[in-house]
Protein backbone atom coordinates (compact mmCIF):
# COMPACT_ATOMS: atom_id res chain seq x y z
CA UNK A 1 0.00 0.00 0.00
CA UNK A 2 1.79 3.38 -1.10
CA UNK A 3 1.15 4.92 2.46
CA UNK A 4 0.18 9.16 1.29
CA UNK A 5 3.66 9.71 2.82
CA UNK A 6 4.68 11.77 5.56
CA UNK A 7 6.98 13.58 3.69
CA UNK A 8 4.04 14.98 1.12
CA UNK A 9 5.61 13.47 -1.59
CA UNK A 10 3.23 12.03 -3.87
CA UNK A 11 3.76 8.86 -5.93
CA UNK A 12 3.52 11.16 -9.14
CA UNK A 13 6.29 13.05 -7.73
CA UNK A 14 8.23 9.95 -6.92
CA UNK A 15 7.87 9.02 -10.96
CA UNK A 16 8.61 12.67 -11.93
CA UNK A 17 11.66 12.64 -10.12
CA UNK A 18 13.26 9.26 -11.24
CA UNK A 19 12.42 10.21 -15.20
CA UNK A 20 14.57 13.30 -14.59
CA UNK A 21 11.22 15.40 -14.91
CA UNK A 22 11.62 17.88 -12.25
CA UNK A 23 12.81 21.01 -11.56
CA UNK A 24 16.55 21.09 -9.69
CA UNK A 25 14.45 22.83 -6.39
CA UNK A 26 11.86 20.10 -6.72
CA UNK A 27 14.66 17.13 -7.17
CA UNK A 28 15.82 17.85 -4.08
CA UNK A 29 13.52 17.90 -1.74
CA UNK A 30 12.16 14.64 -3.29
CA UNK A 31 15.59 13.54 -3.38
CA UNK A 32 15.62 14.34 0.81
CA UNK A 33 12.24 12.90 1.45
CA UNK A 34 13.64 9.82 -0.06
CA UNK A 35 16.62 9.85 2.30
CA UNK A 36 14.20 10.17 5.50
CA UNK A 37 11.46 8.41 4.43
CA UNK A 38 12.15 4.11 3.94
CA UNK A 39 8.44 3.38 1.97
CA UNK A 40 9.87 5.98 -0.47
CA UNK A 41 13.38 4.63 -0.70
CA UNK A 42 11.51 1.33 -1.15
CA UNK A 43 9.03 2.79 -3.98
CA UNK A 44 12.61 4.50 -5.91
CA UNK A 45 14.21 1.14 -5.66
CA UNK A 46 11.40 -0.84 -7.29
CA UNK A 47 11.68 1.84 -10.15
CA UNK A 48 15.35 1.49 -10.59
CA UNK A 49 14.50 -2.18 -10.28
CA UNK A 50 11.73 -2.31 -13.01
CA UNK A 51 13.91 -0.11 -15.54
CA UNK A 52 16.58 -2.50 -14.91
CA UNK A 53 15.07 -5.64 -15.47
CA UNK A 54 12.94 -4.34 -18.34
CA UNK A 55 16.38 -3.11 -20.41
CA UNK A 56 18.07 -6.30 -19.43
CA UNK A 57 15.63 -8.26 -21.03
CA UNK A 58 15.17 -6.39 -24.11
CA UNK A 59 18.81 -6.02 -24.93
CA UNK A 60 18.85 -9.63 -23.78
CA UNK A 61 16.24 -10.09 -27.10
CA UNK A 62 18.73 -8.25 -29.45
CA UNK A 63 21.35 -10.24 -28.20
CA UNK A 64 19.47 -13.19 -29.52
CA UNK A 65 19.32 -12.34 -32.95
CA UNK A 66 22.17 -13.54 -34.97
CA UNK A 67 24.72 -10.87 -36.54
CA UNK A 68 23.99 -12.07 -39.93
CA UNK A 69 20.61 -10.86 -39.79
CA UNK A 70 21.59 -7.48 -39.06
CA UNK A 71 24.48 -7.55 -41.76
CA UNK A 72 21.04 -8.77 -44.17
CA UNK A 73 19.40 -5.67 -43.01
CA UNK A 74 22.02 -3.24 -43.81
CA UNK A 75 22.46 -4.79 -47.68
CA UNK A 76 18.69 -4.24 -47.53
CA UNK A 77 19.09 -0.50 -46.54
CA UNK A 78 22.58 0.16 -48.99
CA UNK A 79 20.17 -1.12 -51.73
CA UNK A 80 17.36 1.49 -50.61
CA UNK A 81 19.78 4.05 -50.88
CA UNK A 82 21.57 3.17 -53.92
CA UNK A 83 17.87 3.27 -55.83
CA UNK A 84 17.06 6.35 -54.01
CA UNK A 85 20.12 8.23 -55.21
CA UNK A 86 19.85 6.70 -58.89
CA UNK A 87 16.25 7.77 -59.11
CA UNK A 88 17.43 11.65 -57.97
CA UNK A 89 19.77 11.54 -60.44
CA UNK A 90 16.92 10.29 -63.05
CA UNK A 91 15.04 13.32 -61.77
CA UNK A 92 17.41 15.75 -62.43
CA UNK A 93 17.74 14.72 -66.16
CA UNK A 94 17.33 18.21 -68.49
CA UNK A 95 13.63 18.60 -69.47
CA UNK A 96 13.47 20.25 -73.11
CA UNK A 97 12.75 23.66 -73.22
CA UNK A 98 9.69 23.24 -74.96
CA UNK A 99 7.82 19.80 -74.59
CA UNK A 100 4.19 20.67 -75.58
CA UNK A 101 2.32 18.06 -77.00
CA UNK A 102 2.72 18.72 -80.73
CA UNK A 103 1.88 15.63 -82.06
CA UNK A 104 4.15 16.09 -84.69
CA UNK A 105 5.98 12.68 -84.36
CA UNK A 106 2.97 11.05 -84.36
CA UNK A 107 1.48 12.81 -88.00
CA UNK A 108 5.26 12.20 -89.08
CA UNK A 109 4.83 7.97 -88.46
CA UNK A 110 1.64 8.04 -90.92
CA UNK A 111 -0.92 7.03 -88.15
CA UNK A 112 -4.14 8.59 -89.02
CA UNK A 113 -5.44 11.98 -87.02
CA UNK A 114 -6.37 12.01 -83.73
CA UNK A 115 -9.90 13.60 -82.71
CA UNK A 116 -9.76 16.40 -80.74
CA UNK A 117 -10.02 15.66 -76.92
CA UNK A 118 -13.21 17.34 -76.96
CA UNK A 119 -14.93 14.80 -78.89
CA UNK A 120 -12.78 12.03 -77.16
CA UNK A 121 -13.90 12.81 -74.00
CA UNK A 122 -17.59 13.17 -75.48
CA UNK A 123 -17.76 9.81 -77.15
CA UNK A 124 -16.76 8.07 -73.88
CA UNK A 125 -19.31 9.62 -71.69
CA UNK A 126 -21.54 8.54 -74.22
CA UNK A 127 -19.97 4.87 -73.90
CA UNK A 128 -20.48 4.86 -70.54
CA UNK B 1 32.61 0.19 -26.69
CA UNK B 2 30.55 3.12 -25.57
CA UNK B 3 29.74 5.00 -27.97
CA UNK B 4 29.92 9.19 -27.50
CA UNK B 5 27.79 11.95 -28.20
CA UNK B 6 31.60 13.36 -29.82
CA UNK B 7 32.08 9.90 -31.63
CA UNK B 8 28.48 10.06 -33.21
CA UNK B 9 28.54 14.04 -34.46
CA UNK B 10 31.73 12.88 -36.27
CA UNK B 11 30.38 9.82 -38.11
CA UNK B 12 27.18 11.85 -38.59
CA UNK B 13 29.34 14.39 -40.58
CA UNK B 14 30.56 12.80 -42.39
CA UNK B 15 27.91 10.18 -43.52
CA UNK B 16 26.11 13.50 -44.74
CA UNK B 17 29.39 14.51 -46.69
CA UNK B 18 28.52 11.36 -48.41
CA UNK B 19 30.51 8.57 -46.62
CA UNK B 20 28.49 5.84 -46.99
CA UNK B 21 31.01 3.76 -44.47
CA UNK B 22 30.55 6.26 -41.60
CA UNK B 23 26.50 6.16 -42.46
CA UNK B 24 27.31 1.91 -41.80
CA UNK B 25 29.39 2.43 -38.76
CA UNK B 26 26.40 4.45 -37.43
CA UNK B 27 24.21 1.60 -38.17
CA UNK B 28 26.22 -0.67 -36.68
CA UNK B 29 26.31 1.19 -33.61
CA UNK B 30 23.12 1.56 -33.26
CA UNK B 31 21.39 -2.17 -34.59
CA UNK B 32 20.32 -4.02 -31.83
CA UNK B 33 19.80 -0.71 -29.70
CA UNK B 34 16.87 0.02 -32.44
CA UNK B 35 15.78 -3.48 -32.72
CA UNK B 36 15.37 -4.01 -29.36
CA UNK B 37 13.43 -0.91 -28.75
CA UNK B 38 11.15 -1.75 -32.28
CA UNK B 39 11.15 -5.48 -30.43
CA UNK B 40 9.86 -4.10 -27.13
CA UNK B 41 7.37 -1.93 -28.92
CA UNK B 42 6.33 -5.15 -31.26
CA UNK B 43 7.35 -8.42 -29.65
CA UNK B 44 8.03 -9.48 -33.05
CA UNK B 45 11.31 -10.38 -34.38
CA UNK B 46 10.43 -9.70 -38.16
CA UNK B 47 8.44 -6.50 -37.29
CA UNK B 48 11.38 -4.91 -35.18
CA UNK B 49 13.88 -5.87 -38.54
CA UNK B 50 11.62 -4.20 -40.68
CA UNK B 51 11.54 -1.00 -38.51
CA UNK B 52 14.92 -1.44 -38.19
CA UNK B 53 15.48 -1.15 -41.94
CA UNK B 54 13.01 1.66 -42.36
CA UNK B 55 14.11 3.88 -39.72
CA UNK B 56 17.93 4.13 -41.03
CA UNK B 57 16.84 4.38 -44.32
CA UNK B 58 14.63 7.53 -43.38
CA UNK B 59 17.49 8.46 -41.33
CA UNK B 60 19.53 8.92 -44.60
CA UNK B 61 16.72 10.24 -46.19
CA UNK B 62 16.48 13.38 -43.68
CA UNK B 63 20.52 13.37 -42.65
CA UNK B 64 21.23 16.51 -44.56
CA UNK B 65 18.46 18.40 -42.70
CA UNK B 66 19.88 17.27 -39.21
CA UNK B 67 21.37 19.97 -37.50
CA UNK B 68 22.51 18.48 -34.40
CA UNK B 69 20.34 20.96 -32.16
CA UNK B 70 19.60 17.14 -30.35
CA UNK B 71 21.68 14.27 -29.94
CA UNK B 72 21.86 11.78 -33.04
CA UNK B 73 20.53 8.88 -30.74
CA UNK B 74 17.43 10.84 -29.53
CA UNK B 75 16.84 12.11 -32.75
CA UNK B 76 17.27 8.39 -33.91
CA UNK B 77 15.20 7.62 -31.29
CA UNK B 78 12.39 9.70 -32.07
CA UNK B 79 12.09 7.92 -35.43
CA UNK B 80 12.01 5.01 -34.41
CA UNK B 81 9.76 5.61 -31.38
CA UNK B 82 7.33 7.15 -34.67
CA UNK B 83 7.73 4.64 -36.81
CA UNK B 84 6.58 1.65 -34.14
CA UNK B 85 3.46 3.59 -33.19
CA UNK B 86 2.71 4.18 -36.71
CA UNK B 87 3.21 0.27 -37.35
CA UNK B 88 0.68 -0.48 -34.47
CA UNK B 89 -1.95 2.14 -35.40
CA UNK B 90 -1.63 0.47 -39.23
CA UNK B 91 -1.93 -2.88 -37.94
CA UNK B 92 -5.32 -1.71 -35.79
CA UNK B 93 -4.59 -4.02 -33.19
CA UNK B 94 -7.69 -4.75 -31.34
CA UNK B 95 -6.33 -4.92 -27.90
CA UNK B 96 -4.93 -1.34 -28.18
CA UNK B 97 -8.59 -0.11 -27.69
CA UNK B 98 -9.47 -2.33 -25.15
CA UNK B 99 -7.29 -1.53 -22.60
CA UNK B 100 -6.56 2.82 -22.99
CA UNK B 101 -6.15 4.75 -19.59
CA UNK B 102 -9.81 2.73 -17.80
CA UNK B 103 -7.09 2.00 -14.96
CA UNK B 104 -6.58 5.44 -14.01
CA UNK B 105 -9.31 6.19 -12.00
CA UNK B 106 -9.79 3.46 -9.61
CA UNK B 107 -6.81 4.44 -6.92
CA UNK B 108 -8.25 2.11 -4.44
CA UNK B 109 -7.61 -0.72 -6.38
CA UNK B 110 -4.77 0.28 -7.71
CA UNK B 111 -2.21 0.69 -4.66
CA UNK B 112 1.29 -0.56 -4.92
CA UNK B 113 1.73 -4.34 -4.60
CA UNK B 114 3.73 -6.47 -3.21
CA UNK B 115 7.17 -5.53 -5.42
CA UNK B 116 9.30 -7.41 -3.37
CA UNK B 117 10.67 -10.01 -6.18
CA UNK B 118 11.29 -7.40 -8.04
CA UNK B 119 13.88 -5.47 -5.47
CA UNK B 120 14.91 -8.88 -4.56
CA UNK B 121 16.64 -9.44 -8.31
CA UNK B 122 19.53 -7.80 -7.66
CA UNK B 123 21.55 -7.13 -10.70
CA UNK B 124 19.24 -6.50 -13.76
CA UNK B 125 21.33 -7.87 -16.53
CA UNK B 126 22.69 -11.01 -14.52
CA UNK B 127 19.16 -11.83 -13.17
CA UNK B 128 17.73 -12.47 -16.80
CA UNK B 129 20.43 -14.93 -17.86
CA UNK B 130 18.20 -17.51 -16.07
CA UNK B 131 15.84 -18.34 -18.57
CA UNK B 132 12.73 -18.62 -16.30
CA UNK B 133 13.43 -14.41 -14.97
CA UNK B 134 13.81 -13.55 -18.31
CA UNK B 135 10.44 -14.95 -19.95
CA UNK B 136 9.03 -13.94 -16.86
CA UNK B 137 10.05 -10.15 -17.73
CA UNK B 138 8.79 -10.96 -21.35
CA UNK B 139 5.82 -12.62 -20.53
CA UNK B 140 5.10 -9.37 -18.27
CA UNK B 141 6.08 -7.06 -20.90
CA UNK B 142 3.77 -9.12 -23.04
CA UNK B 143 0.69 -8.77 -20.95
CA UNK B 144 0.49 -4.97 -21.17
CA UNK B 145 -1.62 -2.84 -23.74
CA UNK B 146 0.39 -1.59 -26.80
CA UNK B 147 -0.36 2.09 -25.09
CA UNK B 148 1.34 1.18 -21.82
CA UNK B 149 4.06 -1.03 -23.19
CA UNK B 150 4.92 1.83 -25.97
CA UNK B 151 5.59 4.75 -23.06
CA UNK B 152 7.49 1.64 -20.88
CA UNK B 153 9.61 1.47 -23.74
CA UNK B 154 9.88 4.97 -25.06
CA UNK B 155 11.05 5.79 -21.30
CA UNK B 156 13.09 3.15 -19.82
CA UNK B 157 14.88 1.95 -22.72
CA UNK B 158 15.35 5.17 -24.82
CA UNK B 159 15.00 7.74 -22.02
CA UNK B 160 12.63 9.69 -24.12
CA UNK B 161 11.65 13.37 -22.21
CA UNK B 162 7.89 13.32 -21.43
CA UNK B 163 7.60 16.32 -24.09
CA UNK B 164 9.04 13.41 -26.85
CA UNK B 165 6.87 10.81 -25.58
CA UNK B 166 4.02 13.46 -25.79
CA UNK B 167 4.30 14.27 -29.18
CA UNK B 168 5.10 10.92 -30.49
CA UNK B 169 1.91 9.58 -29.48
CA UNK B 170 0.14 12.90 -29.79
CA UNK B 171 -1.27 14.07 -26.19
CA UNK B 172 -0.71 15.84 -23.76
CA UNK B 173 1.91 15.66 -21.13
CA UNK B 174 -0.19 15.11 -18.56
CA UNK B 175 -1.77 11.73 -20.42
CA UNK B 176 1.55 10.75 -20.68
CA UNK B 177 2.24 11.13 -16.97
CA UNK B 178 -0.66 9.31 -15.85
CA UNK B 179 0.12 6.24 -18.86
CA UNK B 180 3.58 5.70 -17.42
CA UNK B 181 2.14 5.55 -14.17
CA UNK B 182 0.05 2.99 -14.80
CA UNK B 183 1.81 0.91 -17.21
CA UNK B 184 4.57 0.69 -14.77
CA UNK B 185 2.30 -0.24 -11.41
CA UNK B 186 0.65 -3.25 -14.06
CA UNK B 187 3.79 -4.21 -14.95
CA UNK B 188 5.42 -4.12 -11.32
CA UNK B 189 1.85 -6.05 -10.65
CA UNK B 190 2.42 -8.91 -13.72
CA UNK B 191 6.19 -9.47 -12.89
CA UNK B 192 5.76 -9.64 -8.87
CA UNK B 193 3.00 -11.97 -9.77
CA UNK B 194 5.34 -14.24 -12.25
CA UNK B 195 8.01 -14.05 -10.18
CA UNK B 196 6.45 -15.62 -7.12
CA UNK B 197 6.54 -19.00 -8.72
CA UNK B 198 10.35 -18.58 -9.52
CA UNK B 199 12.07 -19.74 -6.27
CA UNK B 200 15.33 -19.93 -7.88
CA UNK B 201 15.23 -16.05 -8.40
CA UNK B 202 17.31 -14.66 -5.22
CA UNK B 203 20.03 -17.48 -6.42
CA UNK B 204 22.48 -16.53 -9.16
CA UNK B 205 23.12 -19.82 -11.16
CA UNK B 206 24.70 -20.43 -13.66
CA UNK B 207 23.56 -22.41 -16.71
CA UNK B 208 25.29 -25.60 -16.06
CA UNK B 209 24.17 -25.61 -12.24
CA UNK B 210 20.41 -25.15 -13.75
CA UNK B 211 21.31 -28.17 -16.61
CA UNK B 212 21.92 -30.43 -13.18
CA UNK B 213 18.74 -29.37 -11.47
CA UNK B 214 16.97 -30.17 -14.41
CA UNK B 215 18.20 -33.00 -15.14
CA UNK B 216 17.69 -34.75 -11.41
Amino acid sequence: MSTEPSTGITPADLHAYFDDELMPDQAATVAEAIESDPQLQMEHQQLVGLRGTVNASLEAAAAAVPSARFEQIWDEIDRAIERVSTESLALAARRPEYSVLSGERYRALGLPALRHWRDALAAMLDDG
Amino acid sequence: MASTDADDHQLVKAAQAGDRRAFQALYQRYERKVYSVAYGFLRNQEDALDVLQEAFIKVHRYLPNFEGQSSFYTWLYRIVANLCIDHLRRSGRKRDVEFDDRLRHDGETDAAPDLSPITALGDPSAAVKNKEILSAVQDSLGKLSDKHRAVIVMRELQGLSYADMAKAMNCSKGTIMSRLFHARRNMQKLLSERLEYIPSKTEPQSGDSMTQEAAS
